[in-house]
């Protein structure tokens, strides 16, 4: 198949000629682990890293946000609602790191838009390595099923540009008119290459939403919750959870900010209204709440499930409750009706 | 204008008014006369504390009598409305509005028997259906109004209860679930009341709020009177952070209380997939 | 030094005395510097760590702390009290990067308007001299590269019993169940990427019980003990685990015949033993830690494994250590595992959540981070029993056992097994020892602490 190559030499120093007008995101090496990080220099990118412990969400949605700022100033109380504007490339995302944008531009960038994920999604270029090449990081990753959300290792349909490595070089696909603009510096060459061996990943079906209404009061939910530790891991490193807490808090200087904080339907405050009443009190009713609203809510009202595969909530949860195994449930039980 | 949906429009105290033992009412006069919101009755908007936070409230008068101004009934019940209650006449406040549904005044119209059931503070989301139909008196049928709080001193706008009972075709029961010194008027639950008039299912509407213990009680009264859930209407409260539907949590089961909601019909309320 | 450096102090003085003095100093013309901010409190023992955690988060330069002399307190004991309190908050503070001198507890009575004036001075010095409070967070990009590995090494002995021991396991759990000595067993099971949590309740579970291999990715189960709503459990335990049921004992969580306790033993070999059974272990297991134990019973003692990295951190400079905890710290989401998987943390609502009063705000960013992780660990001062799952269960890998185990050594530096005056305080050997925060002896921790 002939297509168009980049060596990494030649991406190290396209990278370099972008730092200075773009904030570049990539994966680091840090510790004991891949995460993407901001870059200062193309000497950081980690070209094997695997797939990122933190999603990249955190650059499109951060985890705070100040949404409003008033401040009293000479010329009386001036309010700001600061909006990022400085152009992005998020590099080394990998597919489902772009399907979880166009997942979370269903309802963001809905009418009314957020305008603080607008800004930052319309200033940000997505070039992604595809899973499935040849070298180190090709994935499959312990947890991943993105096949079973409609994703694929290759898939190309979310992102602005996607690279398949082929050892030290990259096959490139400039997807976007947005990913051909940000390319237009790099140096490509035209090369025959071998198809990629599709993998061979475990089959996973998702249940349609009506299966998952179903099983809304089984006992199923009290069961899983019970070694649930209500901590907030899975939702935090999930590309696509967006939930979020608003609280002001004052500056000594006088400022007062609006910040925006991820928050997490496993928390027990989450759904609290004041004077004590909690419509979901157990963590059964919470964990419930985090699968209906990923595979019933979501693809009712927008689509697509609220889930993009990428496995990370399987690894990181500390008492390995995995949602393979809770979709794997529900269509079981869809199979063998109560 | 601005199209920027989390931002708050500011807006003056014109007035803050005691309504009842820990609930004021904040009349708010919009800095910018083109902030005022355009809303029909059931609506709700957020009330900002700036510098503690925002709170969704419903708006408590109708569009008409409004002047222009937001006004939200607010109990001192939390943070938010801590700092809120502190305030005073002049201060500076955040509006964002109008969210959610409203109550279906057209299918309200004709000939049809209007009974509207408020508990405590229940009662202000519903005045401006109240106001409208007072307002445009000829287009509605008969209203029967059950105005009810656990005491005297939590009725809420009680100073316009003579002004509600003396329009044309239209009854208030008022009643306290206890009485205290002074008070001459009716005491008994609201449910009771409600049994005693025993108002006809037929060609009726019923339209509650309240507490949710209160709604459970005139639910079942309304279903022990012969109103099918059809006829029965209810607007409902959850945590909400945007009300917009993206902050991710305002939702019973699969109805997010601020895109499909607040306002519910019985029937749809009875399908909800949990517990409100 | 930075030029025209003012220092802004604040200070916290008992009503009784310290404030007294203040006030005598004043008026007796004894001038002192002003940057010291007065915040007026009934006691010393009236002020929580927790506010000059807040006031160094906050920008002070320097936390003054005055009380009654010990023994003079206006209320009997409040100061024995803040003595104990601020000797392990000072060590815990200098831990994570604040320069030891920032923080002053003193004692000064009503007549003591000259030392008042001496005290204030000499801290106000002192503080201009360290230079403006370090902002959390922001000396990450300086964290030195540690040789130590970051994650807690395996941490108590008896861990990992053999895979022999899991049909004893799972023959002990169904009997239990069978015969109605408890309504659940909480062991753990294999699980689709690492050993996890069993309820096990029914026969069947009980059969998927397993004796767990993998000591890294170890919680511990006493951390459900809160959510069992009456039904009586037996839990498979390791000493660490065993040790955080006799604390919670001791805090009055739940009474010792609530709960069955399977201990782990170190090695493949005879059991489950009933504990009265004696051992020829080479340091008998008290006969309330275990009801049963899988091969040799382990001993308490030792949870807390000397880890390489803790003395190379204590072993660095102050800058350093602030620039390593900045480091970590940033990583950290606020997503609570590390409290929710401890069995410690069972307050209702965290003071990290609190809205009245917010101690501290929702932003997940420095400085609210290092601010949650220092209090946590104050609070589990003598009530840690080192059992790791805190670090295991951290989706970052911060290694916030560093901070316990640093607790832990003072606490065991300044109290002794009895929770009294000595050394080599360990929490939960038995539970009856006191904890140290509600105890003192009057003789204790002399000189004040600078």
């Amino acid at each position: 198949m002939n297509q168009e190559i980049i060596s990494r030499q030649e991406l190290s120093r396209w990278l370099e000629s972008l730092l200075p007008a773009h904030t570049i995101i990539a994966p680091v090496h840090r510790e004991d682990r891949d995460a993407f990080a901001i870059i200062g220099s193309a000497g950081e990118v980690a070209w094997d890293a695997g797939r990122t412990a933190n999603p990249a969400k955190e650059f499109f949605f951060p985890a705070s946000e100040t949404i409003v700022r008033w401040r009293t100033g000479p010329a009386g109380l001036q309010v700001e609602a600061p909006l990022a504007t400085r152009p992005q490339v998020l590099f080394g995302a990998r597919p489902c790191d772009g399907m979880a944008l166009d997942v979370l531009d269903r309802l963001l960038l809905a009418d009314p838009a957020d305008p603080y994920y607008r800004a930052r999604r319309a200033a940000t270029t997505v070039v992604a390595w595809a899973c499935g090449g040849e070298g180190p990081g090709a994935g499959p990753f312990e947890g991943c099923f993105c096949e079973t959300v409609g994703g694929g290792p290759a898939d190309r349909r979310f992102v602005d540009v996607l690279l398949t490595r082929y050892g030290d070089d990259y096959a490139v696909d400039a997807v976007t008119e947005k990913g051909r603009q940000l390319l237009s510096g790099a140096k490509t060459e035209p090369r025959e290459l071998p198809a990629l061996t599709p993998r061979d990943t475990p089959e996973l079906p998702m249940p349609p939403p009506a299966a998952w209404r179903a099983q809304f009061d089984a006992a199923f939910w009290t069961e899983l919750a019970q070694r649930c530790l209500g901590c907030r891991t899975c939702t935090y490193d999930c590309p696509v959870c967006y939930c979020f807490d608003a609280r002001d808090r004052a500056l000594p200087d006088g400022t007062i900010e609006r910040l925006r904080c991820w928050d997490s339907c496993q928390g027990m405050q989450c759904f609290a209204i004041a004077g004590g009443h909690n419509p979901r009190p157990t963590q059964a009713s919470r964990q419930r709440q985090r699968y209906m609203h990923k595979f019933l809510y979501y693809p009712e009202r927008e689509g697509v499930a609220l889930c993009v595969g990428c496995g990370r909530c399987v690894v990181d949860c500390p008492v390995n409750i995995d949602i393979r195994e809770v979709i794997a449930a529900i269509a079981a039980a869809e199979r063998v009706p109560a | 204008m601005n199209d920027n949906p989390f931002l708050p429009a500011l807006a003056r105290l014109a007035e803050i008014r005691d309504l009842a033992t820990g609930i004021k009412l904040f009349r708010c006069e919009f800095i910018d006369k083109g902030a005022e919101l355009h809303y029909r009755p059931g609506q709700f908007g957020f009330l900002s504390a700036i510098g503690v936070g925002e709170s969704p409230f419903g708006l408590a008068v109708s569009a008409a009598r409004s002047g222009g101004l937001a006004e939200f009934a607010v109990q001192r019940i939390g943070t938010v409305t801590d700092a809120l209650h502190e305030l005073q006449p002049g201060d500076l406040v955040g509006v964002r509005g109008p969210m959610g549904n409203c109550f279906p005044m057209d299918q309200l119209k004709g000939d049809r028997r209007i009974i509207i059931l408020g508990g405590g503070i229940g009662l202000a989301p519903l005045r401006p259906v109240i106001q409208e139909i007072l307002d445009h008196r000829d287009e509605y049928g008969p209203l029967e109004l059950f105005c009810a709080a656990r005491s005297p001193e939590l009725l809420v706008f009680r100073e316009e209860f003579a002004e509600w009972g003396a329009a044309p075709r239209t009854t208030m029961h008022v009643t306290v679930d206890k009485g205290n010194e002074g008070w001459t008027g009716q005491v008994g639950l609201i449910t009771q009341v409600l049994a005693q008039v025993a108002p006809s299912p037929g060609n009726a509407v019923a339209i509650t709020c309240g507490p949710p213990i209160m709604i459970k009680f005139v639910l079942k009264e309304l279903d022990r009177l012969g109103f099918a859930p059809e006829q029965v209407i209810m607007t409902l409260e959850s945590k909400m952070k945007c009300g917009l539907g993206k902050c991710g949590r305002c939702n019973v089961g699969d109805q997010y209380i601020c895109q499909d909601g607040p306002v519910f019909r019985y029937d749809q309320v009875r399908e909800f997939l949990e517990a409100f | 030094m930075i030029e025209n450096f003012e220092p802004r102090i604040v200070g916290f003085l008992c009503n009784w005395c310290s404030y007294a003095g203040a006030d005598l100093a004043g008026t007796s013309r004894l001038s002192y510097p002003p940057n010291i901010r007065i915040v007026r409190v009934p006691c010393s023992g009236r002020v929580d760590p927790l506010f000059v955690m807040r006031a160094l988060r906050d920008g002070a330069d320097g936390v003054l702390v005055l009380g009654c002399h010990p023994g003079d307190c206006h209320y009997s004991d409040g100061n024995y009290h803040a003595r104990r309190r601020f000797a392990i908050m000072h060590e815990l503070l200098s831990f994570v990067g604040y320069e030891p001198e920032r923080v002053r507890v003193d004692w000064v009575s009503a007549s003591e308007g000259a030392r008042f004036s001496r005290v204030v001075s000499e801290f106000t010095e002192k503080v201009r001299s360290l230079g403006p409070v370090r902002r959390l967070g922001a000396q990450a990009a300086t964290a030195p590269a540690q040789a130590a590995a970051l994650r807690p090494a395996a941490t108590s002995a008896g861990q990992g019993g053999g895979p022999g021991q899991t049909a004893q396991l799972r023959e002990l759990a169904a009997r239990l169940l069978a015969e109605g000595q408890a309504g659940v067993v909480l062991g753990w099971e294999k699980g689709s990427v690492r050993e996890r949590p069993l309820f096990a309740s029914t026969a069947e579970q009980a059969s998927r019980l397993v004796v767990p291999q993998e000591p890294g990715a170890s919680l511990n189960l006493a951390t459900y003990l809160h959510h069992l709503h009456g039904k009586k459990a037996a839990l498979v335990v390791k000493p660490a685990d065993a040790r955080a049921v006799n604390v919670l004992i001791k805090e009055g969580q739940l009474k010792r015949e609530d709960v069955v306790l399977i201990g782990l033993g170190g090695e493949a070999g005879r059991g489950p033993l009933p504990a009265s059974e004696p051992s020829p272990a080479s340091e008998p297991s008290p006969a309330s830690a275990y009801d049963f134990v899988l091969g040799e019973p382990p001993v308490l003692s030792d949870a807390f494994v000397t880890a390489p990295l803790l003395d190379e951190v204590e072993g660095w400079p102050v800058a350093q250590r602030a620039a390593f905890w900045d480091a970590q710290f940033n990583k950290c989401e606020r997503c609570y595992a590390c409290r929710q998987a401890c069995p410690m943390c069972y307050c209702a609502e965290c003071l990290s959540e609190q809205l009245n009063p917010a101690w501290q705000s929702i932003a997940i960013e420095a400085p609210e981070q290092a601010f949650f992780h220092v209090m946590r660990a104050y609070h589990l001062a003598g009530r840690c029993t080192g059992c790791n799952a805190c670090s295991n269960a951290c989706p970052e890998g911060i290694p916030l056992y560093l901070l316990n185990q640093k607790v832990a050594r003072e606490v065991a530096r300044f109290f002794g097994p009895d929770g009294l005056k000595g050394t080599g305080y360990q929490a939960g050997l038995s539970a009856d020892v006191a904890l140290p925060f509600t105890v003192f002896t009057k003789d204790e921790l002399a000189g004040g602490h600078a």
